[in-house]
């Protein structure tokens, strides 16, 4: 059990790592392409909203059903990959609200398609 | 910040470690678990307060801007478990305390990040 709970810990490390590595890759070439601002709130949308949707499916597609994937691929990955902190700092830009709160609601939306399609694979559907 | 140096090899390994430890944290906080996802609003709240810190604290050091607003603060914070819990709460039924939950997330990220500026 205790070797269980830190190979699940090492794991999140390492996908945590790698989602946040991908949405500062992501930021960046969005800001070198477009310009500051119109890349901060592109980059929000898009990785909290893709995110969401990865995480529904990593919740219950079969392929992540062992508690090591869903730590990688679900709190690491996705966790990582995904951003509140970065919200909460763009809420201090102009007009930031209409697209947090569109951002929000596609993200509740994401995740639910992401479980039925996780769902649908399991034959729960 | 120019192609080279924000692809800076060292650089990417701090966003990538700091972003690391700042999902073990969460994972660790988000087994608080109860009426709400307890454990996902207060490593949302850390990881916005320490967002709000570090970007007036480090203001002209772009290198630890990465690592510690993109990676850490960042990697503590989470959008997707929000989406989980909120579609959760409203699968069972509770769908006023999936929209306080989500009220409550962002009057109390943005506050920390706001409290964390003023920090910084």
């Amino acid at each position: 059990m205790t070797k269980l709970f830190f190979s699940e810990f090492f794991l999140v490390f390492l996908g945590g790592g790698l989602g946040s590595l991908l949405r500062y890759a992501l930021g960046s070439a969005l800001e070198l392409s477009l310009g500051s601002s119109l890349a901060v709130s592109l980059s929000l949308v898009i990785v909290n909203v893709t995110g969401a949707l990865f995480l529904g499916i990593v919740s219950f597609h079969p392929y992540f059903a062992s508690i090591q994937r869903k730590a990688f691929w679900g709190s690491g990955v996705s966790g990582g990959f995904t951003t509140m902190s970065g919200v909460a700092l763009f809420l201090y830009q102009p007009s930031s609200l209409a697209i947090t709160a569109v951002m929000f609601a596609l993200g509740f939306l994401a995740f639910a398609a992401g479980v039925n399609i996780g769902k649908a694979k399991a034959g729960l559907k | 910040m120019s192609l080279s140096e924000i692809f800076n090899p060292l650089l990417l390994l701090g966003v990538f470690v700091a972003g690391g430890l700042g999902s073990m944290l969460r994972f660790a906080i988000s087994k608080l678990n109860g009426f709400w996802p307890w454990g996902i609003l207060i490593a949302n709240i850390v990881g916005s307060f320490f967002a709000g810190w570090a970007v007036i604290y480090f203001e002209t050091n772009l290198t630890w801007l990465a690592i510690l607003v993109v990676g850490l603060a960042g990697g503590i914070s989470t959008f997707s478990a929000w989406a989980a819990g909120t579609v959760q709460l409203v699968a069972r039924d509770r769908p006023l305390a999936a929209t306080l939950y989500t009220i409550v997330t962002l009057i109390l990220s943005s506050t920390a990040a706001y409290v964390g500026l003023l920090l910084g």
